[in-house]
């Protein structure tokens, strides 16, 4: 487990540039670092539909978790209840707590969840260009995001937007900034929004698919840069991906979802490379195509049965079972969490849910 | 294998036929063989007094792909891909160029006339909403191609449904009663239905999930098999290609710059291109044995480095504008996206037969 810190900060030296500087300030291998978000025992319902059950998990300052799962597991809606950012209709009851704010985000106002939106907490979305407002220069975009929070100098805010577009690695800022998001191209985009979301130097970011929509090229480019800027300002980071490859390059550690839960969690090697929980290793197995590779001829693909169930269709006790080849009796009761080791962040950051992990069959 | 030299010449002119093709006969008819295809596009006017830009998505592509063989076909967005997959199945005519299907020629007949190529050649799209007519049961989406060919139908549609794994009472139902990876079932069965030769599938498994995409790859791997037929598969995901495909071609700005068989392809690749490609790919097993975002970012930004990106600025534009067919129109830095908008759908440059 202490693997991981080391990782976090191998890229920060790999990369020497203007950035660095406040990453090695940061206490080395410090055992309490502080907790940037907490969440505990959320709930989100769509009227009586249960979307969301019991999400538990606490992110660190300067810590990258991934959120992965498959569609429909629930993983934007984590992200969205986080900001403060539900539809109508949609409800969520539990706990969100931000580092240096006593309140309760869930019941917040939605004053005070736009002061910290932007400021303390920021989001980067999948799509570039529906998350940039059309009709407004892009360096109007960035400025707005400080003279909202920060500054009423207009000018100094315009200074430091053409500043921060420059940070995020885009030619000519200047030029940028003058112009449409229309006229950027995706990837641009997706550092404008980037640009956007660190402006304020937030507690903490969270990235829904930032990448999904773009190039592989241009996706290791702003997976660096995404990381870069958090490693910069010692933020907290979840990072929510379909794509397992992704989450173990960015991120440290890792929470899985699977029918509105979290099933398991812990170190992105613990949980990618030696899995527990029967559907993290269905996950991981499925989409190893290497493995099916060696070995004489065209080997088929290890698959899960079935199909992900609609929203609200999930078993009840653990809903992984009806699609699971070691499920028994027991479990149509919800599995209690298995701690994995002690790890920093509390018992809820590894551990699994599941009656039956891998190791624990007999005959196998 | 595959030529290192400029992109503009490693397909090779229209008499050389392409490389990668061992151990079998030369005068087996190839399933589907391209000569010099090339298709341009036109983009709206926005002058009165000069020539709307040309787009040329698709340059002097020359290439044969032998009955029975897997072969695949990658490229970023815009390099082209999608429109050459379009002109040989007989959705597109090339502006110049021949193709042939099994000897016989479809750039030149109308739409009309190209039934029999429906009844050798069906396809498999990305989207499986959108490519199944919501308002239609299964029974009949699958018995279209039948009803379209005059085939009679039989006990064919239970056949098929059962051939891709669904239980034959989905007959009655509609789309929307099924899940993405069973939609793509779906989608195979009716691509089945008239016994083609050769199945087309363009990013068949791009938006299902990671845990149904192996069902349905699995499920191509079988049909291919099962009914021994040709197989051209479509992607921007290299390590789905490697899987699936005996030989790769890979596309950029409208060329082939590299192709040859998969292993060799993936484990040598000899253009720059294909080497950036395959640098910038994350991998599970690197990343767990702790390769970082960073070090990924470096690899890519060595390769793009390697075809003169020397900034991260400059390396940006490559990444991104350097696969495009449309790139540097306008005499601009080929940085504006709207004029990279309209060309898929623009159908003015083609030959007037």
């Amino acid at each position: 487990m202490t693997t991981t810190p080391d990782r976090a900060r191998g890229g920060a030296r790999n990369n020497p540039t203007e950035r660095a500087v406040t990453r090695e300030s940061a206490p080395p291998d410090a055992p309490a670092r502080e907790t940037v978000l907490t969440v505990e025992g959320l709930d989100v319902h769509a009227g009586s539909t249960r979307l969301l059950h019991d999400v538990t998990f606490s992110i660190q300052r300067g810590e990258r978790v991934g959120l992965i799962g498959e569609s429909g597991s629930g993983k934007s809606l984590t992200a969205l209840a986080v900001m403060g950012l539900l539809a109508e209709g949609v409800t969520a009851t539990g706990q969100v707590r931000l580092a240096g704010h006593d309140t309760e985000l869930l019941g917040a106002s939605e004053r005070r969840m736009s002061q910290l939106r932007g400021d303390r907490m920021a989001m980067i979305f999948q799509e570039p260009m529906t998350a940039l407002n059309p009709t407004m220069k892009v360096g109007r975009q960035v400025a707005e995001v400080l003279t909202q929070h920060r500054t009423a100098d207009r000018r100094a805010a315009a200074r430091r937007a053409v500043e921060l577009l420059g940070q995020v690695g885009l030619p000519d800022p200047r030029a940028v900034a003058r112009s449409y998001p229309h006229q950027l191209s995706g990837g641009q985009r997706q550092r404008v929004v980037a640009a956007i979301a660190l402006a304020n130097d937030p507690l903490l970011l969270v990235c829904d698919e930032p990448t999904t929509a773009l190039d592989v090229t241009v996706q290791a480019l702003v997976l660096d840069l995404i990381v870069r800027g958090v490693e910069d300002r010692d933020a907290a980071m979840l990072f929510i991906t379909h794509d397992l490859a992704v989450v173990a390059t960015v991120c440290e550690r890792v929470l899985v979802m699977y029918g509105g839960r979290i099933v398991e969690a812990g170190p992105v090697t613990e949980v990618l490379g030696d899995p527990q929980h029967r559907y993290t290793q269905g996950l991981v197995a499925a989409s190893d195509l290497e493995r099916a590779r060696t070995g004489p001829g065209r080997q088929p693909l290890d698959t899960i049965a079935g199909n992900v169930p609609p929203a609200g269709r999930f078993p009840d006790g653990c809903v992984f079972r009806n699609r699971c080849a070691f499920a028994t009796e027991v479990c149509e009761q919800v599995p209690p969490w298995t701690p994995r080791g002690r790890h920093e962040a509390g018992e809820h950051a590894s551990g699994y849910a599941c009656f039956h992990p891998v190791g624990s069959e007999t005959g196998e | 294998m595959s030529d290192t030299g400029t992109p503009h010449d490693a397909p090779g002119g229209s008499e050389t036929p392409p490389h990668g093709a061992p151990g079998r006969s030369e005068d087996e008819t190839p399933a589907i063989s391209l000569r010099g295809v090339n298709r341009e596009f036109r983009r709206p006017r926005t002058s009165l007094t000069s020539a709307p830009a040309v787009v040329h998505a698709v340059r002097d592509v020359t290439l044969d792909i032998r009955p029975g063989e897997r072969f695949g076909l990658v490229g970023e967005s815009g390099s082209g891909k999608s429109t050459l997959l379009r002109m040989m199945s007989g959705l597109d005519r090339p502006t110049s160029g021949e193709i042939h299907i099994e000897g016989q020629p479809i750039q030149d007949s109308s739409a009309r006339r190209l039934g029999w190529l429906r009844r050798r050649l069906q396809l498999v799209f990305q989207d499986p909403m959108s490519s199944l007519d919501p308002r239609m049961r299964i029974r009949e989406i699958i018995s279209e191609p039948l009803v379209a060919q005059g085939i009679p139908r039989g006990s064919k549609v239970d056949d098929l449904l059962e051939r891709v794994g669904l239980s034959t009472d989905a007959a009655l139902r509609f789309p929307h009663q099924f899940s993405g990876g069973q939609r793509q079932r779906i989608s195979v069965a009716r691509a089945l239905a008239p016994d083609p030769h050769i199945l087309i599938a363009d990013e068949p498994v791009s938006a299902l999930d990671v845990s149904v995409r192996a069902q349905v790859l699995n499920l191509i791997d079988e049909v291919v098999d099962g009914f021994e037929l040709t197989l051209v598969f479509v992607s921007h995901d290299l390590s789905v290609v490697r899987h699936v495909c005996d030989r790769v071609a890979v596309m950029r700005a409208g060329e082939i710059v590299e192709i040859g068989p998969t292993e060799q392809l993936y484990q040598d690749p000899q253009h720059p291109y294909t080497q950036q490609l395959l640098a910038s790919v994350p991998r599970l097993s690197e990343a767990l044995a702790g390769r970082t975002a960073a070090e990924l970012a470096e690899r890519t930004r060595a390769a793009l480095a390697g075809e003169g990106a020397t900034d991260e600025a400059a390396a940006l534009r490559l990444a991104e504008e350097g696969a495009r067919a449309d790139a540097g129109i306008d005499g601009g830095a080929g940085l504006r996206a709207e004029d990279v908008r309209h060309d898929r759908h623009e159908d003015e440059g083609g030959t007037i037969a």
